[in-house]
């Protein structure tokens, strides 16, 4: 995919954008910090904006990107969509042609947008999306040429809001995932599932799935007969719980 | 009807058709904003609000293009008509008295040349500019969180930070990552400090995020950081 012959969505970044990225900015201890903030809270907001046109709610005041200590502590950019997940917005310079990625972004993202910006700070540019990668073996940067359209920022969270919205039926799989699931929302349930869903062949679904699901079940007193059957049993449920949210996401596509 | 015609009508009846939270409605949505924005003859203005106008007028094309009925036989001259309509109202508005700053918006550019440009109207918004306006604006400041929390993490005043560490790891201890990761412009990787520290870098990083991070964070609150910007 040429990114190049695309024309991209400009988004104006107005005054208030400003003035907030300016409050966040004049907190941190040195102006090379406060251009860090400030640049990633206009991308932040950029991607706000854009949402707020296709009708998608977020909440910059629960965001770490727009929190004056967070931004102090760690490099991040992320934008909440309530009920669904963060999503990382990264500004990406004039001549810059990758898009690197702080530790601190890695983990707990739905994906991440790259922002374009030009000399002049009255608005920027949506270059693309990649969805939420591998975190055991994570890439420390995205090259520009890998973003992909912004349209699969849409596909993205509305896979992610169908399958939420399965585990609230009455289907017998999702009664049963929600009477498991103990330690982890099931926003970070579903968002696991849907990287399984589309990085993984659909042979390792089962044991992938499995594994994961394990790890959100607060772990009790096993002997190892039980603890295989409790396994077995899981990877049953994620198998016919990832095979579900499949025939919702492909009858969609 | 030409193939930009063509296009724009069946978006909108895309549209239409769709509830807004679907996939077809968003993936529309996506598609016409982008026609829109290539649309010649959109009023444009250099006024420091001419953003925030623009802005509000894709979120009112969002909320009220079920409602555009084209008038001429062109369907993208007629929503370019309908959209300046919008658009044309709040640039108005920014004329009004009531703004601090009324420039003159319509006039062609080369009127003002000579005088002023107008790009020295608009307030400090370039990238190369920023560098000098943040330093301003930190002078200005009179509490900053980034130095508080610098200032803490070097004294560390009741050695919580450097008391925090893995077991037989002393050297692994929270005052010493917060240095390398928080006060450094580049902070260090997880990795590079692993090894500097022949520590293993799961003992390190789980140590940063279930101890020091909490702890840096609990030292923001103590230093009476809870709140957001406000608008």
């Amino acid at each position: 995919m040429n990114l190049a012959e695309l024309p991209l969505l400009t988004v104006p970044l107005d005054l208030k954008a400003h003035q907030m990225a300016r409050q966040l900015a004049a907190v941190q201890s040195t102006v090379q910090k406060g251009k860090r903030v400030y640049l990633n809270a206009l991308a932040v907001y950029a991607v706000h904006s854009y949402l707020k046109w296709l009708q998608i709610e977020t909440d910059l005041n629960s965001s770490d990107s727009f929190n004056p200590a967070k931004t102090a502590l760690a490099n991040v950019g992320d934008l909440v969509i309530p009920g669904i997940g963060s999503l990382e917005c990264r500004p990406v310079l004039p001549g810059e042609t990758t898009i690197l990625l702080p530790e601190e972004v890695i983990e707990n993202r739905i994906g991440y947008v790259g922002v374009q910006f030009s000399d002049r700070l009255d608005s920027v540019q949506l270059l693309g999306f990649v969805p939420s990668l591998d975190s055991s073996n994570p890439p420390q940067q995205i090259a520009v040429a890998e973003l992909m359209p912004i349209d699969t920022l849409i596909e993205q969270i509305t896979r992610l809001e169908e399958a939420l919205a399965f585990l609230e039926t009455d289907d017998p799989v999702a009664v049963q995932v929600r009477a498991q699931i103990e330690t982890q929302s099931q926003s970070n349930i579903v968002a696991q599932l849907e990287r399984i869903y589309r990085t993984c062949e659909e042979y390792e679904w089962r044991y992938a799935a499995g594994e994961m699901l394990a790890g959100s079940i607060a772990s009790g007193e096993f002997t190892r007969e039980s603890a295989d059957r409790a396994d077995t049993d899981l990877q049953d449920l994620a198998e016919a719980l990832l095979e579900k949210l499949a025939g919702i996401w492909r009858d969609a596509a | 009807m030409d193939d930009l015609d063509g296009r724009l009508s069946a978006l909108i009846a895309e549209i239409r058709q769709n509830p807004a939270n679907s996939r077809k409605w968003r993936t529309a949505m996506n598609k016409l904003l982008l026609e829109i924005q290539q649309l010649p003859g959109l009023k444009k203005s250099v006024h420091q609000d001419y953003p925030e106008a623009l802005n509000r007028t894709f979120e009112w094309v969002s909320r009220e293009i079920a409602k555009f009925e084209p008038r001429q036989s062109s369907v993208s001259k007629s929503l370019v008509n309908w959209i300046n309509g919008y658009l044309g109202w709040r640039i108005q508005d920014l004329h009004s008295p009531d703004k601090d700053a009324p420039i003159s918006l319509n006039a062609p550019l080369a009127a003002d040349i000579g005088e002023t440009t107008r790009l020295e109207l608009l307030p400090d918004v370039t990238l190369s500019g920023l560098d000098g306006m943040i330093e301003n604006a930190q002078k200005e400041s009179t509490q900053r969180i980034g130095l508080e929390l610098k200032l803490y993490i070097e004294q560390d005043p009741e050695d919580k930070l450097k008391n925090s560490y893995p077991r037989s790891y002393p050297e692994c201890n929270c005052q010493f990552l917060s240095k390398r990761r928080v006060l450094q412009d580049h902070p260090d990787k997880f990795q590079d400090l692993a090894e500097e520290l022949n520590v293993k870098y799961t003992t390190l990083n789980s140590h940063w995020k279930r101890k020091c991070e909490p702890s840096l964070q609990e030292i923001a609150r103590s230093l009476g950081y809870k709140q957001e910007p406000q608008p």
